[in-house]
């Protein structure tokens, strides 16, 4: 069946079949080739719905949602502007700043891309920033958000690599600061060369005290998230819907713009984020089903070994994989595809299930800005007004740092040690 | 800056644009108003009650040390509906992923006959999904959850509701695409 469904997904992919439908077809497809009965097809796609931490995805979704809509997302840009906005490149570290707080409550890139792009790409133009490096600048900085717990993809990693959760999103902790520290500084050496102009700090500590007061219910909430976790207090699943709850008495009580019509907009978007998520899930399922049947996973496990032999080399060859990959395919598919071949190699080379988790997040994360098919660099470019090419030639020094990171966490275990 | 941000209710967006030509534009709009509505619906239903159940029993948990029973059966019965009225919302606003460069290169007539073949590829799909569901329903209706002894094809009667809404979206997709007022979508 494996060969079918590896020529022909390719094929519609490229032929620009929605991802979750090209797997779908081609594993269908496979399926029947193979004359197996088609009720398999039903069974494999129902059966990621069946998986109660799965439940944490729209949870998490929804949360975000509900605290980035209102006052509370433009007071935490408020707060981020107090704190770097009068360094050199200010508006742009802004920017990264925002996405690593932002990070604590979404746990999805695209979303922050949007969020935060609407909100400052505009802000950055008129201070004079050249339309490409705002647009990389946010393209780039959304995608740290994905280690920042909650995470979706970690939480994927963690059901399909059969990896504990919470030490996926403490390992995140770190790497994700890192990516934050390095494009900050991107933008303060890019600015310095372009000679872009510093934006003036207005009001004075209270300002600043006022501002850090709005902004810490949203900064609690990773705290709450791993603390929780930590202390083993509840389930992925229970602590996403603890922090729906949170999210709503926030907006009711601390900023007051809680109204019937901002929580059935979060409803649907949220509907719609899952949706689409999802459904590539529960199309990988039935993929999943095909390649482990076949002992894929196994087979390109002991090749990799014989071919390779050094275990850097195949750490190398993984990280290379999965940034081609990621450059083409969406996050939830990656995990899920790839996961399960990857976790079969590390386990034979002795690299850890969680640093693994993290290299994949941060490989498909540089996937998310880098063409053809990046979600955050379409995103950022369409709010910018600018082309995509301007957009790759400012990323570069957003490039360098991410590939900084992902060779430390690569090769430095301690980079993503849990506590 | 705005000191707010807004969540745009983006799932209306084709039946408040301009509306398809051909013969029956009335009845494609009919058609992906009725699928929106009923996805919102399931959508919002689901969501609220799962996070209601969920709640709930994570107070009773932890305040009375408690829970309810039933509330992972009715959890796992309702997520399948929450998953597939979001993806039917999505395709409505065409938010699933895809990889469109190949066909962005090709000049545009060429490149819509190929959305057309795709929708079409889709409605084919979503009625092999459909069959292949129904049987499996038949085959589940007498199997009943262990607590609250619901039958367990209640949950698979989302396949076939979200897979059927997805074929009927492919389809005024494609009709869209063949009688656009002014050139493809």
């Amino acid at each position: 069946m494996s060969p079918t469904l590896l020529w022909l997904f390719p094929i519609l992919l490229f032929l620009a079949v929605p991802v979750a439908h090209a797997l779908l077809v081609a594993a269908g497809a496979a399926v029947m080739l193979a004359d197996r009965p088609v009720t398999v097809v039903a069974q494999r796609l129902y059966s990621p719905t069946q998986s109660f931490p799965m439940l944490a995805i729209p949870f998490f979704i929804l949360a975000g949602n509900l605290m980035m809509s209102g006052k509370f997302g433009a007071n935490l840009i408020g707060f981020a502007q107090l704190v770097v906005g009068r360094l050199r490149g200010g508006l742009g570290q802004v920017s990264v700043m925002g996405s690593v707080m932002f990070g604590g409550v979404s746990g999805s890139a695209v979303a922050d891309a949007s969020a935060l792009g609407n909100a400052l790409i505009p802000v950055q133009k008129a201070a004079g920033y050249p339309a490409g490096f705002a647009a990389a600048i946010n393209a780039s900085s959304a995608t740290i958000s994905v280690l920042i717990p909650p995470s979706i993809p970690l939480i994927l990693f963690g059901l399909v690599g059969e990896v504990s959760i919470l030490d996926l999103f403490m390992a995140g902790i770190v790497p994700g600061l890192l990516l934050g520290i390095g494009m900050m500084g991107a933008c303060w050496w890019v600015a310095l060369r372009r000679n872009l102009p510093l934006t003036p700090y207005e009001g004075g500590f209270r300002k600043f005290r006022r501002g850090l007061l709005y902004a810490l219910p949203a900064l609690l909430m990773p705290v709450f998230v791993v603390g929780t976790l930590r202390f083993g207090i509840a389930t992925p699943t229970e602590v996403s819907v603890m922090a729906v709850a949170y999210a709503l008495l926030v907006s009711a009580v601390v900023y007051r713009d809680l109204g019937l019509a901002r929580i059935y907009r979060s409803l649907v978007s949220t509907g719609v984020m899952t949706g689409a998520v999802m459904l590539v899930i529960m199309a990988s399922a039935l993929v999943q089903w095909i390649l482990s049947r076949e002992q894929v996973p196994q087979d390109l496990a002991m090749w990799v070994l014989a071919t390779l032999r050094e275990p850097w080399l195949a750490i190398l060859a993984i990280n290379i994989v999965m940034i081609v990959v990621g450059t083409f395919l969406d996050m939830p598919a990656a995990i899920l595809l790839l996961g399960p071949i990857f976790m079969t190699i590390a386990g034979a080379i002795g690299l850890d299930p969680v640093q693994l988790g993290v290299m994949m997040v941060i490989n498909l994360a540089i996937g998310l800005y880098t063409p053809p098919v990046g979600t955050t660099l379409f995103i950022s470019a369409t709010i910018a007004r600018t082309s995509i090419g301007s957009v790759v030639s400012s990323l570069l020094p957003f490039y360098l740092v991410a590939l900084t990171v992902l060779v430390l966490i690569s090769y430095v275990p301690a980079m993503t040690i849990t506590f | 800056m705005s000191d707010r941000f807004e969540i745009v209710d983006e799932t209306s967006a084709r039946l408040t644009g301009v509306g398809p030509g051909g013969p029956t534009p009335g009845l494609v709009q009919a058609v992906d108003m009725g699928v929106v509505w009923l996805a919102r619906v399931i959508v919002c239903a689901t969501l609220t009650a799962l996070f209601a159940i969920l709640f709930l029993n994570v107070v009773l948990r932890y305040l009375f040390d408690s829970g309810l029973v039933w509330s992972q059966e009715v959890s796992t019965l309702l997520f399948p509906w929450l998953v597939i009225a979001g993806a039917v919302l999505a395709a409505q606003t065409d938010k699933h992923v895809s990889v469109r460069v190949l066909v962005e290169a090709l000049p545009s007539s060429v490149g819509r006959w190929v959305l057309i073949g795709i929708n079409v590829l889709i409605v084919l799909m979503a009625i092999v999904v459909v069959d292949a569901a129904l049987t499996i329903l038949e085959a589940s209706h007498r199997n009943r959850l262990a607590v609250t002894h619901i039958p367990q094809s209640y949950g698979y009667a989302s396949l076939i509701y979200g897979y059927a809404m997805l074929g009927l979206t492919a389809l005024t997709t494609g009709y869209r695409q063949v009688f656009a007022a002014d050139g493809p979508e």
